[in-house]
This record gives C-alpha cells, sequence and structure tokens, in this order.
C-alpha cells in the first residue's frame, strides 16, 4: 500500500477513535443533518414523480390496447374484420386482437347521472387487449348474460351502486319520436362486477356489455331489427408482445404499408407521446431545482470543513514542520468530510424512500384523477434514480470540501505554530 | 563542507504600512556536530532566522545551502526533505494533544517510513534514553513540562536528523527541568553527532554550547 494511503487511513484511524465525541457537536449534526435532509427531499421527490410516470405508463398500458385501427370511413365492417384478422394473425409482435363497439351512454343511478362510453367485450377471449379482468376487485368479469355489465370503480362511487344492483342506460342513439316528444330509449342492465385499474378516466366513465346490448345501443328503432342487421365495429383493438410494446410507432408504419393504408392506425405512442415527455422533462427539471437545494445545503459541509480545519491549525502547523505534506493533509481531511457526507446522503436517500412510501399509504393527500388521470401517490424505487441522487450529492459535497481544502494550502507552518 | 550554510539572508515584515527588516544580509554556517547558541533582544529574530533555517518560513531573499546543495523553497518535496534532515524542538513543546507520547514522536518517522510498528519501535527506544519509557502511553496532558518537553526531543530525534533546531526550548520549565532538557540534548549531540542550533535567552545555556553568536541589527556576530 502507498506510504501515503497509510498516513492517511492512521490519522482516520484516529479520527474515529475521537469520533463520538465530535460527532456529538452540534455543529456537525446541524451541518450534515442539513445535508442529509435535503438528499432526502430529492429523493423522494424524484421518486414519487418516477413513480407516478411509470404507475401511469403501466396502467395505460395495462387497461388500454397498443394499437387501434379505424376505417377510413365510419365503421367496420364484418368483410373488414375479417381481412384485419388474418393479416393480424401472421404479425409476430402481436400478442391478441379483439374488434370493438362502443358508443356514448348516459348512465344513471338512483339520483346521479354521468356521462360515459359503452364497449363491447368478448369476456371469454383468454387475453383481450383490453384486460379489465386483472383489475376486478368486487364481483366477477363474466358477462355471461346479455344484460351483465362491468363498471368501473369511480362510476359505481359516484352512482351509488354495487354489485347486484340495476344501472340504466340511455343513448342517444337509441331515441324515437313520439307524441310526447323525443324519447330516449332505457337499458337496464345488471351490475356484475367492479373494476378498479387506478386510471381515472378508465375507472370513471366505462361500461362493459356484451355485444348484443350494445349493438342494441347503437340503432335507433327505425333501424333493422338488430338481430338481423350487419354488424358494424368501431375498431380493432390491437396488444402487443411486451418487447415491440415501445415499437408501436414504427409498427403502425409497418403495418400501413401493408394493409395499402385502407385503414386508419395509431398507437398508445400517438395518444399519450407528449405526455409522457412531459413527465419525463418535468421529473428531470425539479430534479435539477432541488439539486440546488442540496448544493446550498452543501455551504453547511464548507463551514464546518473550513472551522474543523481552522480548530486544528496548530495540529496542522506541527505535522507540516515534521514533514507531513499539503497532500496528505488534504487528503485526510478530505476522506473524513467525505465520510461524513457519504452516511449524509445514504442516510438522506433512506428518508427520502421512507418519506415517499409513507407519502403512499396515507390518504390525506390525494392527486386529483381529472387531473393527473391517477389518485393515488405511488413508488416504483428505481436503481437509475438513486444512483444519479447518490452521484450528485457526492459531487456536489466533493466541490464543497474542496472548497475548504484551499485553506490547508494557504496556511503557512509559522502562522499555524505562533497562533 | 558545512552542514548548513545562510548566505545573505534578508527578511523583512509589514504592519500597516510600517516596514520592519528583521535580518539584512545575514551570514552564516553551521559544520557537522557543531552546537551553537544565539542570543539577542526580545523582537530581533531570532524565531525568524531558526524557521527560514529549518525551511518553516522562506526568505524575502537570499539562499540556504544543506551539504552543499541549494535549496528550492517551492520544490515539490520540501516537506519531505525537512522531515529527513531537520529536527525541531520550539519554546512550547507543540506535542498532539490527540496522541500518546510514543505516538507523537513515532509520527514523523512513520510520515517517512510508512511503517507505523517500526515507528513505535524506534519511538519507544528513543524514549527509554530520555528517560521516559514509563510514560509512553500518556497523552501530553498527563505529562509536567519537563516531561513534554523530553518527548519534543525525542520526536525531533527520531528520524536521526543532521541538525536540530531549538527555539527557546527552555523558556517555559523551571531551572531544574531546563538543566535537564539541556543536558539531555548536549549528551545527545555526543551520542549522535547531530548539529544543535539553539536560540536562547540564557546565558549559563550558551556557554555550554561550542559557539555563541549575538543577533543584532538583523546580522549574526560571533561571541569569544
Amino acid at each position: 500500500m502507498p506510504r501515503a494511503i497509510k498516513i492517511i487511513l492512521f490519522f482516520l484511524r484516529n479520527s474515529l477513535r475521537l469520533g463520538k465525541k465530535q460527532l456529538k457537536r452540534s455543529e456537525t449534526i446541524v451541518s450534515y443533518g442539513g445535508f442529509a435532509i435535503s438528499v432526502a427531499i430529492l429523493t423522494a421527490s424524484l421518486t414519487l414523480l418516477d413513480g407516478y410516470q411509470r404507475t401511469l405508463k403501466e396502467g395505460l398500458l395495462g387497461v388500454n390496447a397498443h394499437i387501434y385501427i379505424y376505417d377510413t370511413g365510419e365503421k367496420l365492417s364484418e368483410n373488414e374484420i375479417a381481412r384485419l384478422e388474418g393479416f393480424l394473425e401472421n404479425q409476430p409482435e402481436v400478442k391478441s386482437f379483439t374488434p370493438v363497439m362502443m358508443t356514448q351512454i348516459m348512465a344513471t343511478g338512483e339520483r346521479q347521472v354521468r356521462g360515459a362510453i359503452a364497449r363491447s367485450m368478448d369476456w371469454e377471449h383468454p387475453d383481450p387487449p383490453t384486460n379489465y379482468h386483472r383489475y376486478i376487485n368486487r364481483g366477477t368479469g363474466e358477462l355471461s348474460d346479455r344484460y351483465d355489465a362491468v363498471i368501473g370503480s369511480g362510476l359505481a362511487s359516484f352512482l351509488q351502486i354495487d354489485v347486484g344492483d340495476k344501472l340504466n342506460l340511455i343513448s342517444p342513439a337509441n331515441m324515437q319520436y313520439t307524441i310526447f316528444g323525443l324519447q330516449t330509449g332505457t337499458i337496464s342492465v345488471d351490475v356484475k362486477g367492479i373494476y378498479h385499474s387506478g386510471i381515472y378516466d378508465s375507472d370513471s366513465r366505462t361500461v362493459f356489455l356484451n355485444r348484443e346490448v350494445l349493438s342494441t345501443l347503437r340503432y335507433t328503432r327505425e333501424d333493422t331489427v338488430v338481430d338481423t342487421a350487419e354488424v358494424y365495429y368501431d375498431l380493432v383493438e390491437v396488444k402487443l408482445i411486451d418487447e415491440h410494446v415501445n415499437r408501436a410507432d414504427y409498427l403502425i408504419y409497418l403495418w400501413n404499408m401493408m394493409l395499402d393504408n385502407e385503414f386508419i392506425i395509431y398507437s398508445w405512442i400517438d395518444y399519450n407521446s407528449n405526455l409522457f415527455t412531459m413527465l419525463v422533462v418535468q421529473k428531470w427539471v425539479i430534479g435539477i431545482i432541488l439539486s440546488f437545494l442540496v448544493l446550498i445545503a452543501s455551504f453547511n459541509i464548507i463551514s464546518n470543513t473550513t472551522t474543523s480545519i481552522m480548530e486544528r491549525k496548530k495540529d496542522i502547523g506541527i505535522l507540516k514542520a515534521t514533514g507531513c505534506n499539503n497532500g496528505i493533509l488534504k487528503a485526510f481531511f478530505l476522506s473524513k468530510t467525505m465520510i461524513l457526507s457519504l452516511i449524509a446522503i445514504l442516510s438522506g436517500v433512506g428518508a427520502g424512500l421512507l418519506l415517499a412510501y409513507l407519502l403512499t399509504k396515507q390518504t390525506y393527500l390525494m392527486l386529483k384523477g381529472d387531473v393527473y388521470f391517477i389518485e393515488q401517490f405511488t413508488i416504483q424505487p428505481d436503481i437509475q434514480i438513486i444512483t444519479v441522487t447518490v452521484a450528485v450529492s457526492l459531487v456536489i459535497a466533493l466541490w464543497a470540501t474542496l472548497i475548504s481544502l484551499r485553506k490547508i494550502s494557504s496556511l503557512t507552518i509559522v502562522e499555524a505554530i505562533r497562533n | 563542507m558545512a552542514l548548513l550554510k545562510a548566505i545573505n539572508i534578508k527578511k523583512t515584515y509589514s504592519d500597516a504600512g510600517n516596514v520592519l527588516e528583521v535580518l539584512t544580509g545575514l551570514n552564516f554556517s553551521v559544520e557537522k556536530g557543531e552546537t551553537i547558541a544565539v542570543t539577542g533582544e526580545s523582537g530581533c529574530g531570532k524565531s525568524t532566522l531558526l524557521h527560514i533555517l529549518g525551511i518553516l518560513d522562506r526568505p524575502d531573499s537570499g539562499e540556504i545551502h544543506y551539504a552543499g546543495q541549494k535549496i528550492d523553497f517551492k520544490q515539490k518535496h520540501i516537506a519531505g526533505f525537512r522531515n529527513r534532515t531537520i529536527g525541531f524542538v520550539f519554546q512550547f513543546h507543540y506535542l498532539l494533544e490527540d496522541f500518546t507520547a510514543s505516538e507523537n514522536v513515532a509520527i514523523p518517522q512513520f510520515i517517512a517510513s510508512g511503517n507505523w510498528n517500526e515507528s513505535i519501535r524506534v519511538a519507544k527506544d528513543l524514549l527509554t534514553r530520555v528517560d521516559m519509557q514509563s510514560h509512553c502511553d500518556k497523552y501530553p496532558n498527563q505529562l509536567s513540562g519537563g516531561e513534554q518537553q523530553r518527548v519534543a526531543v525525542a520526536r525531533a530525534l527520531v528520524n536521526r536528523p543532521e541538525i536540530i533546531l531549538a527555539d527557546e526550548p527552555t523558556g517555559n520549565l523551571d531551572p531544574r527541568h531546563s538543566d535537564e532538557v539541556i543536558d539531555l540534548m548536549i549528551n545527545l549531540n555526543e551520542e549522535v553527532n547531530c548539529s544543535f542550533i539553539m536560540v536562547t535567552h540564557n546565558i549559563e545555556i550558551s556557554a555550554r554550547m561550542n559557539t555563541h553568536y549575538i543577533l543584532e541589527n538583523g546580522r549574526l556576530a560571533k561571541q569569544g
């Protein structure tokens, strides 16, 4: 081991011997405690923002499909559906797909009314693109009877409806002129299951129905009898294999060429890319801003280290007089300060993660679902976030220490000994 | 060849616009094994001279030569040279309060060699020679003034320096302890043949040295 390292380790061990006395000093506790708190705030903020971003992405992708295929005109006919099914079965990136009907409705409870989207759901499909089965938390997801429905927890809560209750659905399409005026048609369904995906929009405004009931809601009474009419779908939803999810935009470019641009194809990226880009930018901008908080807290380290050097001015003078060079003395103080800083940083990271975790468990401060898409804080501790936080904090601590260490070079032996 | 040679050393201090010339072209040389006393009025620059000879401070102009080699004060390894070549005994012991007597003595050796076990062994040997073997594990605040100065003398000798510079080493001691320390230093000079330059106000002590200089008007004048 190089001689200089041995000398530094010797003085560090001696510092540890005196460590308990030094650590109990209020100045040390305040200086490094303040630094730890700033690191905790930075960690908690980045972790919460990262958790929000990941949860939102997982939620959106978990609840929704990855690719949406529409007709260029109005609806997709059965022939077009058949053609698309033949095409999609041959795409290796596709995990599952299903045609979907949708319509706007009014959902009514005993006293409340809310606008919603009714969607068809093939509940017997083993792995549909929009997989609400995973999020059923009351009742069942099986629409075994014609007039069964599954609704989101937000809608159920708003309409004060539970599993087993009746839900009335009114469709603007299902209207008839009568002597009493325009009369809307109402269909009553049984709520079989309630799901909670965590995505506010989906939980508050979606009603899953069997295809036959949805067809009834979509046609006016003057139309051909529903059972014999040709069935039209609004879109085909596609779910991709996990490793291809982030290539969705490239895949739709390919599929457009392969399908001769006969359909309009969108991906989840088209609908959400601005949102996720904004979230990433927001996360790192806030991280940079809060790093300044850590920088300001590092002034305490400058103060504490400078005070420590001045208190040991005589010892430094004696060591210099007996042949200890500036490099070794600086390395000793640097090592001591960086060890204390590392302890403060790791404590801060731990405290920040704990703070973020506690925020996810409390119910006093909640997010507004209609603004933030989800209502609950979530965290998913990420090693990258923690690594960046620790690295940035260490760099700041190192910078603060190096500023203080200039004092050692400027300290002359005679000045140190005489004073 | 002289062990230490000072050529035309000048040093001034500035204080609120006033310039004080302390050393005004001082010339001086020390032979190997020689003991030298430097006396003079308070504030005449004795300690300044010693600090410059010991490369603790820089002269404004002039040269210092050790064993024929000119000293470059800006040289990177000047601390190492000081560690190996020069020993200091100050008026106040200047021991490190957080270390024991043996650790204080060992540290200069450890800085030179990097071997702590060997350094401690050498330190304890030296403390035995200065009659401090039973105080090896005591801290400075547990020792008397004379004992502290003995430890400081042992520390100055640990790297077997060629020259020891002592700045009023008995200034804070009573007569009994002063005599003990001076006897110790003279005995060690005879044993290891290292040169001594001692700044003192004490005429009796200066009479026991080979050579006696008086520092006056920034220059040394030999006595006797």
